[in-house]
């Protein structure tokens, strides 16, 4: 929990880039992505990704990523990669699996996993809970594809109790507002 | 005017200082000292937290394996003053760790590294060592002090005049624990000698932990602390082996006690490092449990699992071979019959794959992946 901790205050530090209100379309350029952003959530965009959040980071957030497969290090806890010739199971497997390798994540159960169209690109959607350090227990829903040598990542995260199910819908909006810029 | 400076402040520092040289503990009328009252106790609060992470491994059999083995190391007048248990945490990095209080932590990375009981020892004496040694509490003391010293000092010389700052204190401090793990080296090398062991199997414990941080490309192990660094502590034992040791050949090594003790530990890291992308730390821990569990289906299909993923020359005809071993000892596993139809849909071999796609989902209808199968069946139709 505190590397969750951790890495969210980076992420929402890095880059310092303002918290803005979201609503409506928009398009950030530099990820290729554009979205239609739901109505009374905060947004933050670092250029190397789009972070939202509601009521704040740990009661639920929505991150909006993209990944260069040919960088070195792909995964924080994984050493295992991500290349262009994988399934989008494959691709999903390997996201859990640096997820499950950070030991502050605790009994990992995939509740599901799926095909999924993304703007139009065949990927995957994975739903799955997990504990954390502190015994809290948190939901997240992942949506992804492999385009042109990057791997595009759509995560709703939040607290399994009453936050996932309350903010869900909005989640769901982004993912089929979703489309690439090019 | 230098001197008298100094004086001062040896003073003021000595006042209030602990002494960090504290007698080993001892049997009858051994005694905690206030802070380390404190400490022990802090230690039961964060090992009940660990033991209810879900990061223990349960296997009762193990435990009781393990625990025999420290108790054979323990000397007996010590064992009476404080209970040794060990239990094994689900990790696959290597790393131990022991409580001030006894309690002591292995990683499932550490069990399936090393070879054999004696080598496993060896990492088990260095950790009772700093518990008989009291080496929790003389660190700390010796932080304190260190920190006291130069607060002191700074105090009186309006701090520009403090000769190495936090990051000197620290460095010092980093070499004091250099002598502690030394000491428990030393000191673990003559438990794991009078409790029978082969000495000589002790730099070879050493040696897998620097094999480890090499793959790992890491600078220095977790295990044993960062200092001193492991291929001086290998030449160390090297070393003791030559000097003090030298008349003693043969004692207990137990491979097989030790592979079928921890063999079920050793499929579970597997799978730990074959989820972290080890690919070759996983196949040497499969490769293990098969030298005493040569039937066993899920080991082969894990085998299977780290070729097909790790990818490479002639990697998918070994991952192959591991599956349809897997098949063969147990046809109602449907895990391989998955991993064979992925690697036939990816070779084009369409009707393999759907045979095996098919297969599967008749022997896994409620797969969490059956979406993702089900759709390949109908790109194969």
């Amino acid at each position: 929990m505190k590397r969750l901790l951790v890495a969210l205050a980076i992420l929402c530090l890095a880059g310092c880039g303002p918290w803005v209100k979201t609503e409506g379309p928009y398009s950030a350029d530099p990820l290729n992505v554009a979205v239609d952003l739901p109505q009374g959530w905060m947004r933050q965009n670092t250029g190397k990704h789009i972070l939202m959040t509601k009521d704040g980071v740990l009661l639920q957030v929505i991150l909006i990523k993209r990944m260069d497969l040919t960088q070195e290090k792909q995964f924080q806890y994984t050493k295992k990669r991500v290349t262009g010739e994988m399934l989008p199971q494959e691709v999903a497997e390997v996201i859990l699996d640096d997820f499950q390798s950070d030991t502050d994540n605790r009994n990992l159960q995939v509740e599901e996993n799926v095909p999924a169209t993304i703007g139009g690109n065949q990927g995957f959607k994975v739903r799955f809970s997990h504990g954390t350090e502190l015994g809290l227990h948190y939901r997240k829903l992942c949506y992804g594809f492999l385009k042109d040598g990057w791997l595009y990542e759509l995560l709703y995260s939040a607290p399994r109790r009453h936050y996932f199910d309350r903010d869900m819908d909005d989640f769901e909006k982004v993912v089929r507002s979703f489309r690439l810029v090019k | 005017m230098k001197s008298l400076l100094l004086i001062a402040v040896l003073s003021a520092f000595l006042a209030g200082c602990l002494s960090t040289q504290l007698p080993s503990i001892k049997g009858k009328g051994f005694a905690l000292e206030e802070d380390e009252q404190r400490i022990w106790a802090q230690s039961k609060t964060e090992e009940r937290k660990l033991d209810r992470s879900g990061l223990i491994y349960r296997d009762q059999e193990l435990e009781r394996y393990l625990n025999d083995l420290a108790r054979r190391l323990v000397p007996t007048d010590i064992a009476a003053t404080v209970p040794f248990t060990v239990r094994v945490v689900k990790d696959p990095s290597l790393n131990a760790f022991t409580y001030p209080d006894g309690s002591f932590y292995v990683h499932t990375g550490i069990l399936a590294s090393m070879d054999n009981e004696a080598q496993l020892a060896t990492v088990f004496a260095h950790e009772i060592s700093h518990v008989t040694h009291r080496h929790a509490v003389r660190q700390i003391r010796d932080m304190k002090n260190k920190t006291a010293f130069f607060a002191t000092l700074g105090a009186m010389t309006g701090n520009y005049a403090v000769p190495l700052g936090a990051l000197g204190a620290l460095a010092a401090v980093t070499g004091y624990s250099r002598d502690l793990e030394s000491e428990a080296d030393t000191e673990g090398l003559r438990l794991m000698v009078d409790a029978g062991y082969d000495p000589r199997q002790a730099p070879q414990a050493m040696r897998h932990l620097l094999r480890d941080a090499t793959e790992e490309e890491r600078k220095e192990s977790y295990f044993f602390g960062s200092h001193p660094r492991l291929k001086e502590r290998l030449e160390n034992f090297e070393e003791l082996c030559r000097t003090r040791y030298a008349g003693r050949t043969g004692g207990i090594v137990n491979v097989e006690g030790y592979l079928r003790a921890v063999s079920p530990a050793l499929l579970e890291n597997a799978r730990l490092d074959l989820k972290a992308g080890r690919f070759e730390r996983a196949r040497r821990s499969v490769g293990k449990y098969l030298t005493l569990h040569d039937n066993d289906a899920q080991a082969y299909f894990i085998q299977g699992e780290t070729w097909r993923q790790e990818g490479g020359e002639g990697s998918i005809d070994k991952a192959r071979e591991s599956y349809l071993r897997a098949v063969s000892l147990d046809p109602a596993y449907p895990d391989p019959h998955r991993a064979l139809g992925l690697t036939a849909y990816k070779q084009k071999d369409r009707e393999q794959a759907r045979r095996e796609f098919e297969r599967y989902l008749s022997l896994a209808p409620r797969a969490s992946d059956r979406g993702h199968i089900e759709e390949l069946l109908k790109a194969l139709r």
